[in-house]
């Protein structure tokens, strides 16, 4: 009962489809008996012959609103309502483009418009010529003012002074008595301003080109759209087209509009100018690369010499000068130091623009890092009598995994324009986790101080480069203004983004995040450690490889004062000949050297003479790759020159010391916070009393810890100073002031102060936790050492 | 000759590291005995009246400070221990007690150790007395200690009418007499003295407003109360007009 009604409904549904078919086809395959375009006479037998194709083409059609298909000759046809492409699709790039003027904003509509119509015109015509197999010219082409006529683009009436020949001189003038797109604007009742049947002209265009395979684009010189007696086109090959409306514009006598208001498409121009655009950005990208290379070079020209000022005035600082001398000395010093840092910064940027600055990924305690940005910065806040507070939030991370470097130099240059611009109150770093998955986590650093702030004006391009807040400012403070456009850049380039802000109450906010990959417990980056003296063997012999004479004196005064044998080859080949004899420790090794090379002289020591001793590599060229370009050729390590005596003496720790050497000294392993090289100098290695104080520490720490704790909870401050004062004098004994060290004076200033009581329970955190992991490492220490 | 030392610190760490480097590496003297609280230490001082103290400022229970006024015999020579940065700091160096921060290095140690021998022997014991007076005055000293060769001397503050560097010491001019002083710089004195009226004047030059007698901004000299001319460097000279002018 149910199936049959159903049934029956089907059945019905399908007879007025057929029936709405038959309607179509009849309407579409009818052309009422007339010509479906107007030629010249004696091109009408050629045209006629195009007719019957094109009625034949379209008899075969198809319509299914059930399938949402309407198809001709089993092509997919789109019924568009014209006006939809016409009227409104310029109204609303108008609106799109209004900023650009009407005019301008109209031409890029047009411009869109024939561009679409011209690419549809070539394709409708390789289709048609295709299905209905035309191969010739003239065939292919009188079919195209037909099917337009079927499409319902328009009527095309061919004006006899047309030539249309497949050379150069083609030319065609011809009419659209019922333009879709003219008439798009009559029906709306609104006179256009220009020339409106853009994609007639587009698609006819497309259509002749497709058919003769040459160029051709048409303009419109006069249109019903705007008020002129009929549309009508002029099209040619584009090089020719405006020779040709220039003819016509004189034969008409100016009779529709002024010779220079023709608009001609710039389909053809547009590709013209993107070839050349994409030539003159390839130059401008070879001569940015050499403007580059030549300033990274030149920078580098500068470093070489600048260091060796630099370093021999560090040394002559050491040696015994009178007052006067002194100062003269420190203002060389000074003055070497800021200069350095300008040619760093520029070198930076250089190497920023060039692409050759390349973000590391290694694992670094963010805890440690701000820890070291803070002990460089508290001797200046001190002289300038401002507080400096450094909140590390208690759920940071303890490793992560990024650039330990380039952040450095980002907190370096935030916080030194804080204090740089503070003279009263305080500056505060402050460290807090932004968002967290198990994999990564967002660091969130804010940097606030209490000084002069930013001009409002000037806050938008703060981070433009050489922008200062004023000259006065230069004058003042100096600096170069890159400063902070490189740590933008800096920072964007490790993911993260920057803002910077005046505050309320007076003085100026940085904030800036940094995403990074967090690691398991554990990893910990030896390279961290801070620059003290080891207890290097007394024996260790370096060979310096090095071919400048300034340098080769810089080392050898370095390396002798450090207690150091060394000895000096020029060059690679001269280094093999020494290896080849003798035996040394550490290879320091310059990169660029005539006769043989660093790289290739690494190569040949590790492959031809097979010695395995640590190379480090020590290079002006400080630029990224060139660090992964030496461990690849087998060298350990890099250094950049001019290196500082701190510097070499880290290079010097992990490398003297490490575990692969015998001889190693350090008995705490494995070792992460704890450093034991202070007791073993004092002592003299009293290993005895090394490790009573060790079982000491681990028992009374512990005590001492919740001491601090509870008279922070009780609010005692005299019992918080002293309890904090008593820690003070313990951590130093094993390396732990370079974590706490800061943190724990703080409290004793503020307990003695009485005041700010939440920057002491910001502190205290950390101090338990490095305390904690130090008892570990010292218990271990203790058992190992009473196994022995 | 041995030395009595009683070594007065109340944090086991500490306490056992210097006793180990007194015995190990200072071999003219001997620790008699070893206090951890303020009454221990004055108790034990007492008795014993040792050539040397080594205090540490901040007991937990009391102060070394303290220690310094209780005792009875003054004549101890006294060093300071003090975790970096101590308030005291300043007191203690215009006194002249020499003080040692820790970690305290044996190099450190051992030469404060001879220097407090050495002063033990010439029979010097003014210093505590100056840091007594300090103490008394608001912790304002009214004293500077200098070491004038073997010799340490207190110059009252107000006294000083300038210190200047020539060749390689320097020069400490008070009531018209000169004290020459090595092994120091300029710099250590203009930290010190800034906050009592002392204005850098010139790479070389650290004058006492109160005895600046006139000022020819012109010619860029300085006359002070005593005749003596200072220059005055260019860069300074706005500056310095200013102080004047404020009084």
């Amino acid at each position: 009962m149910n199936d049959s009604r159903k049934l029956d409904e089907l059945e019905k549904t399908i007879s007025a489809l057929q029936i709405e078919n038959e309607r179509l086809r009849s309407m579409f395959a009818g052309n009422r008996g007339g010509d479906s375009v107007s030629v010249p006479a004696q091109l009408k037998p050629v045209f006629d012959l195009a007719q019957e194709t094109v009625n034949a083409y379209f008899r075969d059609l198809r319509m299914d609103a059930s399938k949402g298909i309407i198809e001709i000759n089993d092509q997919r046809y789109v019924l568009v309502r014209a006006s939809g492409l016409s009227k409104g699709f310029l109204d609303t790039i108008c609106n799109l483009y209004a900023d650009r003027g009407k005019q301008e904003a109209l031409t890029i509509g047009k411009n869109f418009l024939f561009d679409i119509a011209h690419v549809i015109g070539m394709n409708d015509a390789k289709n048609f010529h295709h299905t209905m197999h035309l191969t010739d010219p003239i065939a292919k082409l009188s079919a195209g003012p037909v099917h337009f006529a079927y499409s319902g683009w328009a009527f095309v009436n061919i004006l006899p002074e047309s030539n249309p020949t497949a050379d150069d001189d083609y030319y065609l003038i011809y009419e659209h008595p019922y333009s879709f797109e003219a008439d798009s604007w009559q029906r709306a009742g609104e006179l256009a301003s220009t020339t409106v049947c853009i994609m007639n002209a587009g698609y006819s265009s497309g259509w002749c080109e497709a058919s003769f395979g040459f160029p051709l684009t048409a303009v419109e010189v006069s249109c019903i759209g705007r008020g002129d007696d009929c549309c009508r086109f002029i099209m040619s090959p584009p090089h020719r087209i405006q020779e040709h409306l220039d003819q016509f514009h004189i034969q008409t006598s100016k009779k529709y509009q002024p010779q220079n208001e023709y608009e001609i498409p710039t389909f053809f121009e547009r590709k013209k100018v993107e070839e050349e655009m994409k030539r003159s950005q390839k130059i401008a990208e070879e001569s940015a690369r050499s403007k580059s290379d030549f300033v990274a070079n030149m920078s580098h020209e500068l470093r070489t010499p600048l260091g060796a000022i630099v370093g021999f005035t560090e040394l002559l600082k050491k040696t015994t000068l009178d007052a006067e001398q002194q100062d003269y000395l420190q203002a060389i010093s000074s003055a070497g130091g800021s200069l350095l840092s300008i040619i760093n910064d520029v070198l930076d940027l250089s190497k920023i623009d060039a692409g050759k600055f390349l973000i590391e990924k290694v694992p670094f305690s963010l805890d440690g890092l701000m820890h070291s940005i803070e002990i460089v910065f508290r001797g200046r806040t001190r002289e300038k009598g401002i507080q400096f507070f450094n909140v590390i939030s208690d759920n940071i991370p303890a490793n992560v995994i990024g650039d330990p470097m380039r952040l450095t130099q980002v907190l370096m240059n935030i916080v030194g324009n804080a204090i740089k611009f503070t003279d009263k109150g305080e500056v505060r770093i402050a460290c807090e986790i932004e968002t967290q998955t198990d994999s990564d986590v967002t660091i969130q650093f804010s940097v606030t101080d209490t000084g002069i702030g930013i001009p409002a004006d000037l806050l938008p391009t703060i981070f433009d480069r050489f922008t200062q807040a004023s000259t006065d400012i230069t004058r003042k403070y100096g600096g170069t203004g890159l400063g902070l456009a490189i740590t933008k850049q800096l920072i964007e380039m490790q993911g993260g983004s920057i803002s910077i802000g005046n505050r309320t109450a007076g003085g100026t906010i940085c904030k800036f995040s940094i995403p990074y990959s967090t690691v398991p417990i554990g990893v910990h980056d030896k390279a961290n450690g801070a620059a003290t003296v080891s207890e290097w063997k007394t024996q260790n012999r370096i060979l310096v490889v090095e071919d400048n004479l300034l340098n080769q004196k810089l080392a050898r005064v370095l390396l002798t004062n450090l207690g150091f044998e060394i000895n000096i080859a020029e060059n690679g080949a001269v280094a093999m000949e020494l290896l080849s004899r003798e035996n040394f420790d550490l290879i320091l090794m310059d990169l660029q050297m005539p006769v043989l090379d660093g790289y290739n002289a690494t190569k040949a020591i590790r492959n031809e003479l097979n010695i395995s001793t640590p190379i480090i590599a020590t290079t002006a060229h400080a630029l990224a790759g060139e660090k992964e370009k030496c461990l690849a050729a087998g060298m350990n390590d890099y250094m950049s020159k001019p290196f500082t005596e701190a510097s070499l003496i880290r290079m010097l720790n992990v490398w003297l010391t490490s575990p692969q050497q015998e001889g190693k000294t350090s008995i705490a392993s494995p070792s992460t916070i704890i450093d034991l090289s202070f007791l073993e100098k004092q002592t003299r290695n009293n290993k005895e009393l090394i490790k009573e104080m060790a079982e000491v520490f681990v028992a009374d720490n512990p005590l001492h810890i919740e001491e601090l704790s509870n008279s922070i909870i009780n609010e005692q401050w005299e019992r918080i100073f002293k309890s904090a004062h008593l820690l003070r004098n313990t951590i130093g004994f094993f390396g732990l002031e370079r974590y706490i060290g800061n943190g724990l004076l703080l409290i004793e200033q503020l307990a003695h102060a009485r005041q700010n009581l939440d920057e002491i329970r910001n502190q205290f955190p950390a101090i338990k936790s490095v305390c904690a992991q130090a008892v570990k490492e010292l218990t271990y220490l203790a058992t190992k050492t009473s196994d022995n | 000759m041995l030395f009595s030392v009683v070594l007065v610190e109340d944090e086991p760490l500490s306490r056992i590291f210097l006793r180990n480097l007194l015995i190990e590496f200072c071999p003219d003297v001997h620790v008699v005995a070893t206090a951890s609280t303020e009454e221990q230490a004055v108790e034990l001082i007492n008795h014993h009246n040792p050539d040397i103290i080594l205090l540490d400022i901040e007991l937990q229970q009391g102060s070394g400070l303290e220690v310094i006024k209780r005792i009875k015999n003054k004549s101890s020579q006294v060093i300071f221990t003090t975790a970096f940065d101590h308030h005291a700091v300043k007191a203690i160096q215009f006194s002249g007690i020499q003080y040692l921060q820790k970690p305290i290095d044996l190099v450190s140690l051992q030469a404060a150790i001879s220097i407090a021998i050495n002063r033990k022997q010439s029979g010097e014991c003014v210093a505590s007395e100056h840091l007594l007076t300090t103490m008394k005055n608001d912790n304002t000293p009214l004293c500077l200690a200098i070491q004038c060769g073997e010799k340490m001397e207190h110059l009252v503050i107000q006294h000083i009418s300038q210190i200047y560097s020539q060749d390689a010491h320097l020069v400490i001019v008070a009531e018209g007499k000169s004290y020459p002083i090595s092994n120091s710089d300029i710099k250590t004195y203009d930290e010190l003295l800034k906050a009592h009226n002392f204005i850098r004047v010139h790479l070389n030059y650290l004058v006492n407003k109160t005895h600046i007698r006139s000022f020819d901004k012109k010619a860029l000299v300085i006359v002070l109360s005593d005749g003596a001319s200072i220059p005055v460097s260019a860069k300074k000279a706005d500056e310095l007009q200013m102080r004047i002018g404020k009084g």
